[in-house]
């Protein structure tokens, strides 16, 4: 039996090993090594000269998982109260943007906010001032916000969904009026899917590249965006862009270890799905 | 762990912290007469299936309350008014004199013990057992004081760290069970808290709940469907069936005096016959006349007549007027239960002789044996024990389970 299930692994482990754990070996083989292949640290090194890109990346990703949490809460909340059918429906609309091809969508919102596009037009045509939306901070922002969300919000509501109404009915039987339902039995025990939630947004957004790129212009470079030019664009070096691969990561993984600090580790019912 | 009847001490010395209502005692008019919930009037509907119908009841401060009944016939939805989670469609509930219909739970003086003990998961026993009091805003010493005594009184010193996964379903209950008592609540609901509990420990914790009852005086409102539960705890059982009251009363009345023959048969074992009273102390059943001592129904008036098995005396064939052949024996420990089939009408009698199957037996009623009751809509539902079988009976309770887990299920959405 045992040796039965080893076997029924073996393609996943293989796959893993040659997807992954190679392609994360050659990472770091390029990050330390010159284009000669000698060793060097020169490239890690050197990261350290866009620290500006890092935080602005940090800075931006952590704004939108923000965001997120502060919008995609209270919509997940109130998606968990309704009855079962409409509860299927709302989270089907919710995932409905993610059907649409991801290039697309922020396609969509670079003709949106675009100094002559939908929005400065409609604000045009009544009489207001034209904004500049488009290649700003703020845009970066909105993009992330708009695109990773979805994944803010599933998580939340799954976890949501999960607690018992008895709970509830129970700190209301003991004092607790909605307010201190809400803090001190609902949203602690929602903290598995805040993390989640925060875990799915953070990690994308502080990475993406296509939407620095399209709704930031050229002012707001992202590490993602970096990286990109490394590899396909003007500046083309792959060690340095393994460098700087290697430090996100371990930005990232820093991140994550911070963020699991806050889960005490008793709560029930996991909050990862999907 | 140490088991219920070890912890009476632990019960005296958490008394003295106690400011509740004193302890009750027997024969006290003053304190009985005190009413402590009050429901009038109340109907509840839900999906537009009525749930309770003109349901009244009153109870008395310090009282053990057990409504009592099969599921879905609404008892649960009693307790849940009071707690507040139910809002009545019509008629008024009153607590101490004044109408709360529309008090949220949380400022009711009344805390419950739900069926799934529903406690908090992301906090430890400590944590549990302190939320009301730290809502109330209560200094951590009192907390701190409180806590320790409610877990030496439900036996579970020494667990104030453990999280509430690391505990047994027993457990959990007393943590439940401390937690509703730390707030000192004036009326405790008990929506079958021992439900979930196996047999040894449910009577463990009748006993326990029991004493905690007596020596802490607070009203008890028990909410179960085991009817020996209901009698061996309470002062007084509410005998509900489809949103409606069958009958109030002590325990033994409820056993000895049963009211219709829904009573008669949920409670113990029934063997219902249809009869005629002659006239008072005179009832004409089973093809003879007995006497009795029941009396005001009138001349030639049906009526059903209960005999309960244990009241029947076995004795010779040609000694008595009812006799039958033995078809069923089954060991049930202190007795034997043996199904006798009557002119094809089938007894159920314990008895501690045992009686081969095919035997010719005489039955013996004295005239307190036998129990006259009016004619109701039940009366015919329960017939004689014909179909019965133990394997039935566990038939039935499973149906019963199930059907009341779907209830549950359904509470929740």
């Amino acid at each position: 039996m045992k040796s039965n299930s080893k076997a029924l692994s073996a393609p996943y482990t293989i796959w893993m090993t040659v997807f992954i754990v190679l392609p994360m070996l050659l990472v770091g083989y390029f990050a330390l090594t010159d284009r000669a292949g000698n060793f060097t640290l020169e490239n890690l090194l050197s990261v350290g000269q866009y620290s500006n890109v890092f935080l602005r990346s940090i800075w931006l990703g952590a704004l939108a998982t923000l965001i997120s949490l502060l919008l995609g809460y209270p919509l997940a909340y109130i998606i968990s109260k309704m009855s079962v059918k409409r509860q299927s429906m709302m989270v089907m609309l919710v995932m409905l943007p993610m059907w649409m091809n991801f290039l697309l969508r922020t396609y969509a919102w670079m003709s949106l906010l675009e100094d002559n596009g939908l929005i400065n037009a409609a604000l045009a045509a009544v009489g207001l001032p034209r904004v500049h939306m488009i290649n700003t901070a703020g845009a970066v922002v909105l993009g992330m916000v708009y695109n990773y969300i979805p994944y803010m919000i599933l998580p939340l509501y799954s976890v949501l969904t999960k607690i018992d109404q008895n709970v509830i009915e129970a700190a209301q039987d003991l004092g607790a009026n909605d307010r201190k339902v809400f803090l001190k039995v609902v949203l602690p025990m929602s903290m598995p899917g805040v993390i989640s939630g925060v875990t799915m947004v953070f990690v994308p957004a502080v990475s993406t590249f296509i939407i620095s790129k399209m709704l930031g212009g050229g002012g707001n470079l992202l590490i993602g965006d970096l990286i990109d030019m490394q590899f396909l664009g003007s500046a083309y070096n792959p060690n340095l862009g393994s460098a700087i691969s290697l430090v996100l990561m371990v930005i990232i993984l820093i991140c994550m270890g911070i963020m699991n600090q806050f889960d005490d580790g008793e709560n029930v019912g996991g909050g990862v799905m999907i | 762990m140490s088991r219920a009847g070890l912890c009476v001490n632990n019960i005296r010395h958490a008394t003295k912290f106690w400011r509740g209502p004193p302890r009750r005692r027997k024969g006290d008019a003053s304190e009985l007469e005190n009413t402590i919930i009050s429901l009038k009037d109340i109907a509840v509907s839900f999906d537009g299936e009525q749930v309770l119908k003109s349901f009244n009841l009153d109870i008395r401060d310090g009282e053990f309350v057990t409504l009592l009944g099969p599921s879905g016939c609404g008892k649960t939805t009693v307790l849940r008014t009071i707690g507040g989670f139910i809002t009545p469609d019509s008629g008024e509930v009153f607590f101490n004199g004044k109408k709360i219909n529309d008090l949220p739970p949380h400022k009711r003086a009344v805390n419950t013990i739900f069926q799934k003990y529903a406690l908090f998961p992301h906090l430890n026993v400590y944590d549990n057992i302190a939320f009301g009091m730290r809502l109330k805003g209560k200094s951590e010493k009192e907390v701190k004081q409180t806590v320790h005594e409610m877990l030496a009184m439900v036996n579970l010193t020494g667990y104030s760290h453990r999280g509430i996964g690391q505990l047994s379903g027993g457990q959990q209950q007393r943590v439940a069970i401390a937690r509703a008592l730390a707030n000192e609540p004036k009326v405790l609901l008990l929506d079958e808290p021992l439900g979930a509990l196996d047999l040894k420990l449910r009577k463990d914790m009748q006993v326990e709940l029991k004493k905690i009852q007596q020596q802490t005086g607070i009203t008890f409102l028990f909410v179960t469907h085991d009817q020996e539960e209901a009698l061996s705890m309470s002062d007084t059982v509410v005998v509900m069936d489809g949103g409606v009251i069958q009958q109030i009363g002590t325990p033994t009345d409820i056993y000895n005096e049963p009211k219709n023959a829904f009573v008669a048969d949920f409670i113990g074992e029934s063997n219902i016959l249809d009869g005629l009273m002659l006239e008072d102390y005179t009832v004409k059943f089973a093809g003879h006349k007995f006497k009795c001592l029941d009396s005001d129904f009138g001349k030639n008036k049906p009526v059903d007549v209960v005999i309960r098995p244990e009241d029947i005396d076995v004795v010779e064939p040609d000694s008595t007027h009812i006799t039958g052949d033995v078809t069923n024996v089954t060991f049930k420990g202190v007795h034997y239960e043996i199904i006798v089939d009557v002119a094809g009408f089938k007894w159920m009698i314990q008895s501690t002789d045992c009686r081969e199957v095919g035997e010719r037996i005489g039955l013996s009623l004295g005239p307190d044996d036998i129990h006259v009751m009016e004619k109701s809509e039940y009366s015919g539902t329960f017939g004689d024990y014909s179909t019965f079988s133990d394997e039935m009976e566990e038939d039935i309770n499973a149906s019963e389970e199930a059907s009341e887990e779907e209830e549950g299920a359904a509470d929740e959405i």
